[in-house]
């Protein structure tokens, strides 16, 4: 753990060096993030509900997927580039020092412009939990903190996933996308609204369903939902902890490629 | 035009070796497809709106066939800003050729052959969907030579609004700053965020102000039949003013550029 904090602290350093340039590329990746926010308002004016979820229900769902995504993104870098390290024989370096791989790649690259996207999503979480007239109370303001941990940790595990696979086929494959991108994209919205295909797919195969209406459906008070809604998150851990099996697995299977 | 062709040709075979890749980024976009699809039936149901579910779904799609060749990022990522930023492009200044129409050529026919090799066989596979949730031919023969017309308008508009972010470029010397910042805003404008018959009405008003609208927006409409009549010929008139000015805009900012550049070793 010391040394993760000291491979942060280099990161860091590094990073801030050139500030001008740095302070642009926050304020550029949050563009991103305004730019689908005001998509959604859009959306929003003209259609007013979408499921039976209002705009400020459905801002909960957004901001805290886009605060998660860009969370992992920054200091999970490492794992979502992981191909890279696999193609230059890099991997290599790493397997050979006497302390684990997942620190070490977990301190090889952190991505610090997504905190641009970080600061502004997480305003969006402020705004739109107060705004959707929420009665609190202690249990709720902890499963909206599940909720944001578990999207980190879920994303964490799918990346730990492609880089497994990466292991395998050198090459990075864009139709992974299709999971993490994508993932984010459908997440934007509370997941019951889509079709059932869509529901069943992203319930059992990747279980986004339990970070995303399951809690938001028992914090908002719906009918029907019980303890299991609101502790469906920590499903996520399990669903990391598999992840972080297969990883292992792969890399005793690794064949370098030379450099 | 002979130059154009043979960069053309070059470029097309190279872009034809990446079949995984291609049929890799086909199935990504089926998927983005019917992700958007599922997601605005759901706005749509019970709207009465001249935007239906079914043209919605063509719209999509037209979006994911065409994904490739309307693109705002880096393209040419290793063709013209790498070499901008190590100082490579002082041997593209030697050749007799003008640098702006070889980059160009370039941009155009990479993203055309992007395009092509993955949207052939997407097209294919999104006609024989379920209705409601597949391509429909277009309107009416008349529409398919007006939207092809528009189509290849919009694709040499892109080049050329791509083209004044490569001039930046040169200026800044930081492709990653450049594109993350026009592509987030070209993505809104350009309606790849939300379908923009699906905006309302006000911010629909201020995209007409902006190229990017004109570039796939405009085709994709008159292919759907959303936009018809003296309407539609009014905005193909506001396409073709947009490509000419932007190519003009662009040639005068590159030769003022190009007068006083210093190429900082190689």
């Amino acid at each position: 753990m010391k040394m993760y904090f000291k491979y942060l602290s280099i990161q860091m350093k590094s990073a801030f060096e050139y500030r001008g340039s740095m302070v642009f590329s926050m304020i550029s990746s949050a563009l991103t993030t305004v730019a689908t926010f005001f998509g959604i308002l859009c959306l929003f004016e003209r259609f007013n509900t979408i499921g039976g979820y209002t705009i400020n229900q459905v801002l909960i769902t957004y901001s805290i997927v886009t605060f998660s995504f860009a969370f992992s993104e920054c200091f999970f870098r490492g794992f979502d580039q992981f191909d890279k390290l696999v193609r230059n024989g890099e991997l290599d370096r790493l397997l050979i020092r006497p302390r684990s791989i997942f620190l070490q790649v977990l301190g090889f690259k952190t991505e610090w412009n997504k905190l641009g996207r970080m600061v502004f999503s997480g305003g969006i979480i402020i705004y739109a939990l107060i705004a959707a007239n929420i009665e609190w109370t202690l249990l709720k303001a902890v499963v909206i903190a599940l909720m944001i941990v578990g999207t980190v940790v879920m994303f964490a595990g799918i990346f730990l996933i492609f880089s497994s696979v990466s292991i395998f086929t050198v090459e990075g494959v864009e139709a992974v996308n299709i999971i993490t991108n994508g993932g984010r994209d459908l997440c934007y919205y509370p997941l019951d609204i889509y079709a059932n295909f869509f529901k069943k797919f992203f319930t059992f195969v990747i279980p986004f369903a339990c970070i995303n209406y399951l809690p938001l459906r028992f914090v908002l008070g719906f009918e029907n939902t019980g303890i299991f809604h609101a502790l469906s998150p920590l499903l996520s851990i399990v669903f990391f902890g598999i992840c972080y099996l297969i990883f292992q697995w792969s890399l005793t299977k690794y064949k370098s490629t030379g450099n | 035009m002979r130059t154009f062709n043979s960069i053309l040709k070059m470029n097309l075979k190279k872009e034809f070796q990446y079949r995984t890749a291609a049929l890799s980024g086909a199935i990504t976009q089926l998927f983005f497809g019917f992700m958007y699809i599922a997601l605005y039936r759901q706005f749509l149901v019970g709207d009465s709106g001249d935007f239906s579910i079914a043209q919605m779904a063509s719209y999509i799609w037209l979006g994911q066939i065409f994904f490739a060749l309307f693109k705002y990022f880096d393209v040419c990522k290793f063709e013209i800003s790498d070499k901008i930023v190590n100082g490579d492009v002082g041997y593209q200044l030697i050749r007799p050729m003008n640098l702006y129409s070889y980059w160009y050529a370039t941009i155009f026919s990479k993203s055309l052959g992007q395009m092509l090799i993955r949207g052939i066989p997407l097209t294919l596979l999104v006609f024989i969907l379920p209705s409601g949730w597949n391509l429909l031919p277009p309107v009416s023969f008349e529409a398919f030579l007006l939207f092809l017309f528009s189509i290849t308008i919009g694709a040499f508009l892109v080049s050329s609004i791509n083209m004044i972010s490569y001039i930046i470029v040169l200026h800044t010397l930081s492709p990653s700053g450049v594109f993350s910042f026009v592509v987030a805003i070209a993505m809104f404008l350009a309606g790849s965020i939300i379908p923009i018959p699906m905006m309302p009405e006000g911010v629909q008003a201020v995209l007409n102000f902006f190229p990017f609208r004109y570039v796939s927006d405009l085709p994709y409409r008159i292919y759907i039949g959303n936009i018809t009549g003296s309407e539609m010929f009014i905005q193909l008139g506001i396409q073709l003013a947009w490509l000419i000015g932007l190519v003009v805009l662009g040639k005068v900012l590159m030769n003022k550029k190009l007068k006083k550049m210093v190429v900082q070793g190689g």
